[in-house]
């Protein structure tokens, strides 16, 4: 296919024969085209319509987003997973700091340590959601277990089962999973750090708190909201711990914009994929308009150049 | 490093490291301890685990990794997942390393437009494609088919890889190129011949990471499959923990079989796996 | 002002020794140059003053006081680095003023010293920019500056030039040299560059590998190099080195004689010649060297002639514009008797004959 050069016209631009070009990337456009792509405009074109089986399509306008403005449970999924969105990626990235900077002073083992903190984010949420759940178990769940232990006892409570506990049960559950990620990063961007204006700071009289603040956090300050930014994206998008949890439960209490989606896309017999659609729409505005967002309100005004 | 060797009075020095040595093993417990647990349980009968939950797996019960394998269908899930996740990986490296070639190597118009615009897919929800992909499947009979997610997963993990590639790719000195075309070669065994072999350490970094994510993937399998003879491991982890909900000591056996394997690759390749994943991290 | 002694300072890593038993002793207001090829120990000795490194043995004391175990911010130095280190997020005014503020220093008296340094050395139009913002020489100037406003005891520097263009290192150098006249602080001083070494240091410590070679005035130094390894440092083209053999005061270099009284009889010694103090004659009999040319460089104000004397490397005679020789031409080389400098085959340490000097 690809293998003939371009045919040897005087003003052919043999080094980027188009030809070729477009042989090298037919193949990804077509699975772009056809699995990403369409199935966006598909779902864009599905929030105008009544969308059920074996009927065509039927234009409705905005029914769908009229609807949605007095959806209790779309606002409640909404304000959750903001919540989530929100909280969580500040939780991470400062625990992470935290953990990065132990291992930054060259404690003992700090490569076992780094590769260790790590393993949660390998998992996948089926498996840390059930892992969890037992944890949270009331009766003999690792986390009442030890507040017993220690006489705390009169804490102890069903925390996923409870509406008030359940979603920031989840929330750490995921802080538990991403913090090891986010160390690394942070720790590679202090490893790069150039030692030679670590020492300059050292001779100006700075002491490692003071290193720390006025020269270290400065300059991984992009680092550290690039994974912020990376981390509001992901919780944006939590679906599978939620349903493998709690689905939802207790009263909404844990319902997100994804499980939402797709309990009225594929569980609930309601039978239409448009309402969805229009869920999915309205949200995909509201990522874009936060990550448009966060960029905007975090971008340096200079570049950091040694 | 010896920005880090401050002088300070020993018995100062020895009071942090000891606070930091105890905050270091509280986390490092606190994040591995889970897998522990679980790790025994997969060994225990549930009904040791009822009278103790916390307790050793003496004595070890390793047949019930057989019972899960045989009895409940682990080794279709298994199989399944081997099968997708492993052709995914396989497609995805040689279209995506095709794309990352192109966008490193040559110029052409609408080249940022175009990589931008695949790129830019890494912060959609997937709420967005889930609902238009059901029904394209449904459309194209691909439907709760094995080769339907196949082809789902290399769309999803496309951008990541493209960018992984595309970042090694443009590293590679031109001029290595330039000697291989004027030695005769076709623009195809270029990439072939050079790009590939010389970009090996970034093909398996991306191998690596899409064989994680793939195998962890949830949503779009239980979304794209629907009959059990068909599910990959996580579907059948979370079927088997609803039929069996009591049954403590066979989910965790079956989330030992989910687990393994990624702990197996991680134990050979971890500073690869941690490079994959941070890839879009670090800028 | 400050002394700066370095008693037997020795540094290992594990069970390699980078510097070994280093001393030098640096007057107050003095300019040391610390000169040798990379991986002499020279950067290494200069972290240890800086307390960037510890060190192994030996004592390093500051105006008489021991300061092993002093912290790098308590010892009262100034560094430049050679990628200059400046803080990337800081602006110019901050960069330099932020190790006086760190020393609690009053805000208004810590303005003042930044704007006065700024106008000393041409940075005050910069002072609001932050550093991608500025030229390699402008950041060089304000790691300059950063350390004059802290007015230190002492002034280390590592390289502080080797990322400067050649024409600006020609007057940073000047302004350097002008600079340690002003403020008559004591400075050490760096280099691989031996001009830098020849024209800025009030005298010079040459190292290699880990340990002192020399040190003194630039240019006894290059006259009286202590050993083969200095000689050949110092100079460009270096010296000639040519083995030869005493005999009845006479050296013989194979190709030519030379008279020298005071040398033992018999021994074998290298015979080092300066390439500026070589000259071409037409009596064979009054040669040191003869040889034939084997290649001619002319570098419009000089002419390098290297010829074939047999003793190995060739050897270069730095003759003026109209050198008369032509490739393949047998040239005899006479030298001033008082410039030829002799060396222990066996050590490469310099001899001084009886009867001289």
């Amino acid at each position: 296919m690809a293998s003939h050069p371009a045919n040897t016209g005087q003003d052919r631009d043999h080094a980027n024969p188009p030809g070729v070009i477009a042989a090298f990337l037919f193949p990804a456009l077509l699975v772009y085209a056809a699995l990403t792509a369409l199935p966006v405009l598909r779902t864009f074109y599905n929030s105008t319509h009544l969308v059920v089986p074996n009927r065509p399509s039927e234009w409705i306008g905005f029914t769908h987003y009229a609807k949605l403005w007095t959806d209790a449970i779309f606002w409640k999924a909404i304000w959750n997973t903001l919540t989530w969105a929100a909280v969580a990626p500040v939780l991470e990235v400062a625990v992470a700091t935290l953990l990065a900077l132990c291992l930054y002073a060259k404690v003992p083992f700090s490569r076992f340590l780094r590769v260790a903190w790590f393993t949660p984010v390998l998992m996948s949420y089926v498996v840390v959601g059930i892992l969890w759940m037992w944890i949270y178990n009331y009766e003999w769940g690792a986390l009442n277990t030890m507040l017993r232990a220690v006489g705390l006892g009169s804490l102890a409570q069903p925390w996923l089962g409870h509406p008030d506990t359940a979603l920031a049960s989840l929330i750490a559950v995921t802080t538990w999973m991403w913090t090891g990620f986010n160390m690394v990063v942070i720790l590679a961007a202090m490893s790069s750090l150039p030692s030679e204006v670590l020492e300059a700071a050292e001779l100006d009289n700075c002491g490692w708190l003071a290193k720390l603040w006025y020269v270290i956090l400065p300059l991984i300050r992009p680092t550290l909201l690039n994974l912020i930014v990376l981390s509001f994206i992901g919780k944006m998008k939590i679906f599978d711990l939620v349903w493998v949890t709690t689905q939802g439960n207790p009263l909404w209490a844990t319902e997100t914009v994804s499980t939402y989606v797709y309990k009225r896309a594929f569980q609930w017999s309601t039978f239409d994929l448009g309402y969805p659609s229009a869920i999915a729409v309205i949200w995909f505005f509201i990522v874009l308009a936060g990550v448009l967002g966060l960029t905007a309100l975090f971008r340096q005004q200079d570049k950091l150049e040694y | 490093m010896s920005a880090r060797t401050i002088a300070v009075p020993v018995s100062g020095a020895g009071l942090r490291m000891a606070a930091l040595l105890l905050l270091i093993v509280v986390y490092t417990l606190y994040s591995t301890g889970p897998f522990v647990w679980v790790a025994a349980m997969s060994l225990r009968t549930t009904t040791e685990i009822a009278a103790n939950p916390y307790g050793m797996p003496w004595p070890a019960h390793f047949e019930k990794f057989a019972s899960a394998w045989f009895d409940s269908n682990y080794d279709t899930y298994f199989l399944n997942s081997v099968t997708i996740v492993l052709s995914a990986v396989a497609l995805l490296t040689i279209i995506g390393g095709m794309a990352a070639h192109c966008f490193a190597r040559y110029r052409f118009r609408f080249k940022s437009a175009l990589y931008f615009l695949i790129f830019s897919t890494i912060i959609f929800p997937p709420q967005v494609t889930v609902i238009g992909l059901f029904q394209i499947m449904v459309d194209y009979g691909l439907y709760n088919t094995r080769v339907g997610l196949v082809l789902v997963y290399v769309s999803i993990q496309l951008p990541i890889t493209i960018y992984i590639l595309e970042a090694f790719f443009a590293r590679i000195p031109k001029d290595l190129f330039e000697a291989a075309r004027i030695d005769g070669y076709s623009e195809w065994s270029i990439f072939w011949r050079i790009s590939l072999p010389v970009a090996m350490p970034a093909i398996a970094t991306t191998v690596i990471l899409n064989t994680i994510l793939l195998w962890n993937e949830f949503l779009y399998a239980v979304v794209l499959i629907t009959e059990d003879d068909k599910r990959t491991l996580p579907l059948g982890v979370l079927r088997f923990l609803g039929d069996q909900l009591e049954d403590v000591g066979m989910i965790a056996t079956g989330l030992m079989i989910a687990i393994v394997p990624v702990v197996l690759i991680y134990v050979f390749f971890s500073e690869r796996l941690i490079q994959g994943m941070t890839a879009g991290a670090v800028k | 002002m400050a002394t700066v002694t370095l008693e037997d300072i020795c540094k290992n890593y594990g069970n390699v020794s980078a510097v070994r038993d280093v001393n030098i002793s640096v007057a107050d207001g003095e300019f040391m140059v610390l000169l040798g090829p990379s991986g002499c120990g020279k950067s290494t000795t200069l972290r240890m003053i800086a307390g960037l490194e510890t060190i192994s043995s030996g004592t390093l004391r500051i105006d008489g006081e021991r300061m092993n175990a002093v912290p790098a911010k308590n010892r009262d130095i100034a560094m430049v680095f050679q990628s200059y280190a400046l803080y990337p997020h800081m602006t110019v005014r901050d960069n330099m003023g932020f190790g006086l503020r760190r020393r609690q220093k009053d805000k208004a008296v810590v303005a003042r010293r930044v704007n006065e340094v700024a106008a000393s050395i041409g940075l005050t139009e910069y002072l609001d920019r932050k550093p991608h913002a500025l030229s390699g020489g402008q950041r060089q100037r304000v790691a300059l500056g950063r350390a004059i406003v802290r007015d230190p005891k002492v002034f280390l520097f590592d390289e502080p030039l080797s990322n400067l263009d050649a024409a600006l290192r020609v007057s940073t150098r000047a302004e350097l040299t002008r600079l340690h006249r002003e403020l008559s602080a004591t400075m050490i001083y760096v280099t691989h560059d031996q001009v830098e070494a020849m024209t800025m240091g009030d005298r010079v410590c040459i190292m290699s590998h880990g340990e002192v070679a020399q040190i003194g005035k630039p240019m006894d130094v290059y006259l009286n190099p202590a050993s083969t390894f200095v000689a050949s440092f110092l100079g460009n083209p270096q010296m000639n080195l040519i083995p030869a053999t005493v005999s009845e005061g006479v050296v013989d270099s194979g190709s030519g004689k030379l008279a020298r009284s005071g040398l033992m009889s018999g021994s074998k010694v290298i015979l080092g010649l300066r390439p500026e103090d070589l000259a071409i004659t037409g009596d064979a009999n009054d040669a040191v060297l003869s040889g034939r040319v084997i290649s001619l460089e002319a570098l419009g104000a000089e002419t390098l002639v290297h010829i074939d004397a047999g003793s190995g490397k060739p050897v270069i005679l730095r003759g003026g514009r109209e050198t008369p020789a032509r490739l393949d031409d047998v040239l005899h080389l006479t030298c001033k008797p008082h410039m030829a400098r002799f060396f222990d085959a066996e050590t490469g340490l310099a001899i001084t004959p009886g009867d001289t000097q």
